[in-house]
């Protein structure tokens, strides 16, 4: 009787395991149909589909590392799609800025054409068009040098310089420019010798942009340009006491494209201070900008110096 | 892969006389974000309770993932993270406690599931509080953690800045663009804020007594809202010359060989016209948009506003 028992006991016991395997192996032979279909899911391109396991499943292991793996295709994906959305949005708007002033110049070139117009007219009509073409072209021109700056193909020649001497020498071309719209100025630089390894171009070509948009741009009574040495670096300074710049705007400045309100219907390219920073950062240097609305703005272009 | 993430069609809820969701078909587009726009009582919870299955359509249906939800539940709701009013946790546990039988339930996707959840929305982990514990801000932020803790491809939210302060709000607007963007995430929310809405949202659906008024992205209704005179003229080279010439000003966008946009509001449109017409310019259509986003939701609206 007991062996009958005992026999049955077994039985049961290993019907109980049995049973409990074969749950187990329908358990996970279903998760591994799920993931086939998740998976399958990816591959058409779905990088967001994960698989879901409990922790301490036999599947977790493998789940969460493809988990991980898809992730991270995921996120390299995404990279690109936002990358190709911001090149779009840059032809748009590239387009917009090249369509426009160039619709214009031919509507002064047809006014120039017609029959019954006086020489005098004609040649204001003449002369604005030329002006409109060269304005294109100097906008086509910095189009260049941005994406040049932006593919590290930018050329620039490094030497040694004085900066100080330099600076003057820039100033001082400026000035008739800038007596000529009543801008008061004051100049502080020392007259030590300071040493920097530049492109005395480019750095030409910042000064220029930042002066000509405190001129375009700040409403300024004043402008200060200083030059000042500490530690081992040494910064340009150019300030003014203009309408200042928002923070929200003074974060986005640098950004290729943007202009602040008031700049969008002067016209300019938007692109200056893009490029400014961007020759500033070739040449081994930063520019960072300060404002503060209704009292002024500042611009610090800044290198390390270097022994003469 | 299918277009739409969620598709809606003559989705209708009635309650005995009253259709609180009405002939709504609603589109959302995978990985990006759609912002459902109405005010208090306009509908939003009960369709979302419908595209989650909590709530039974009196017509219409509900597609997610290209598959009615209708028998395919088991299939399409682990796939989904969702916030809609509150999340039932247990008040007599902590937070980790509540995160991880939901983990246990549903499964996750990662190691440390509940802990890295916990630390995206700024609970701390294994810590003592209880949930009843909770102020306002901890629950709403619990409720992410529990929507988001099995990295889910598709996200309803209903109203998911209530309850935090600005700071929080912040946060949590970037933390759901970058699930967008970087993670490529579609998301739904919905919210009575119009601002709150124009700052995350990609599509925008307004909603209001229980039908869908307008469907539209967010691009489109801002440009439809610009300030600007529009004019369609049979030559805008010569539109724009004298735009420049006479009238002195640059801040016009020239859009086709026929259409022009004047940014200037300054200028008076009769005189514009007039001088066009004197230089032999025929002027086919002059609009002046001069909408708001918030002008434009109160016309759609039918004058009451949102919010």
């Amino acid at each position: 009787m007991s062996v009958n028992l005992a026999l049955l006991l077994i039985i049961l016991a290993l019907s109980a395991a049995v049973f409990l395997l074969a749950a187990r192996l329908v358990r996970i032979k279903k998760q591994l149909r799920c993931f086939e279909a998740a998976l399958g899911d990816v591959a058409a391109g779905n990088g967001a589909r994960r698989m879901i396991a409990r922790e301490g499943e036999e599947t977790a292991g493998p789940a969460f590392a493809m988990n991980g793996i898809i992730g991270r295709y995921e996120e390299e994906l995404s990279a690109l799609r936002r990358a190709q959305e911001a090149n779009r949005q840059l032809m748009t708007s590239l387009s917009h800025d090249v369509r426009t002033p160039l619709t214009t110049l031919i509507g002064y070139l047809d006014a120039a054409r017609r029959a019954d117009e006086g020489p005098e007219r004609r040649k204001t009509h003449v002369a604005a068009a030329c002006r409109k073409a060269h304005e294109l072209k100097t906008y086509i021109d910095a189009l260049f040098d941005w994406f040049k700056l932006g593919s590290g193909e930018y050329a620039l020649h490094m030497q040694t310089v004085e900066l100080a001497e330099l600076t003057r020498a820039l100033l001082a071309d400026w000035v008739p420019v800038l007596e000529e719209q009543g801008m008061r100025y004051a100049v502080d630089i020392p007259e030590r010798r300071i040493m920097v390894r530049i492109d005395p171009d480019g750095y030409a070509r910042i000064v220029g942009n930042l002066l000509s948009n405190v001129l375009a741009h700040s409403g300024a009574q004043t402008l200060r340009v200083s030059l000042a040495c500490e530690e081992r670096r040494v910064c340009l300074c150019v300030e003014d006491d203009g309408v200042g710049i928002g923070k929200e705007d003074l974060a986005r400045i640098f950004d290729r494209l943007y202009k602040c309100d008031k700049a969008r219907s002067a016209g300019g390219s938007g692109l200056g201070l893009s490029i400014a920073l961007g020759i500033a950062g070739e040449m081994g240097g930063t520019l960072e900008a300060q404002s503060e609305p209704g009292r002024g703005t500042a611009f610090m272009l800044s290198f390390p110096q270097t022994q003469g | 892969m299918e277009r739409y993430v969620i598709e809606t069609s003559h989705l209708t809820k009635q309650y005995g006389e009253q259709k609180s969701v009405s002939d709504l078909s609603l589109h959302v587009q995978r990985g990006r974000i759609y912002g459902l726009l109405g005010r208090n009582g306009a509908g939003k919870t009960t369709t979302m309770k419908m595209l989650l299955g909590l709530s039974a359509p009196s017509g219409g249906e509900v597609r997610i993932f290209g598959l009615p939800l209708a028998g395919n539940e088991r299939e399409i709701l682990p796939r989904i993270g969702s916030l809609i009013e509150s999340p039932g946790f247990y008040p007599n546990l902590t937070g980790t406690e509540n995160l991880r039988i939901f983990a246990r339930l549903r499964g996750v996707t990662k190691r440390d599931a509940v802990k890295s959840a916990l630390e995206v929305v700024g609970l701390p982990y294994a810590d003592k509080k209880l949930f009843s514990q909770y102020s306002l801000g901890m629950k709403q932020r619990l409720a992410i953690a529990l929507a988001i803790m099995h990295d889910p491809e598709l996200l309803i939210l209903d109203e998911p800045i209530n309850g935090l302060d600005p700071i929080g709000i912040a946060e949590i607007r970037a933390f759901i663009r970058s699930l967008c963007e970087e993670r490529g995430k579609t998301i739904l929310i919905s919210s009575h804020i119009l601002s709150e809405v124009a700052l995350l949202a990609d599509d925008i659906g307004i909603i209001d007594h229980g039908v869908l008024l307008e469907e539209e992205s967010l691009s489109e209704l801002e440009k439809r809202s610009e300030r600007y005179v529009r004019f369609a003229v049979s030559d805008t080279a010569k539109a724009a010359r004298i735009l420049e010439e006479i009238f002195s000003t640059t801040d016009f966008v020239v859009e086709s060989d026929h259409a022009l946009r004047l940014g200037d509001l300054s200028l008076r449109t009769e005189e514009i016209v007039r001088v066009f017409v004197e230089n032999e310019l025929a002027v086919s259509e002059v609009r002046t948009c001069e909408d708001s986003l918030e002008d434009y939701f109160r016309r759609v609206t039918g004058g009451e506003g949102i919010g």
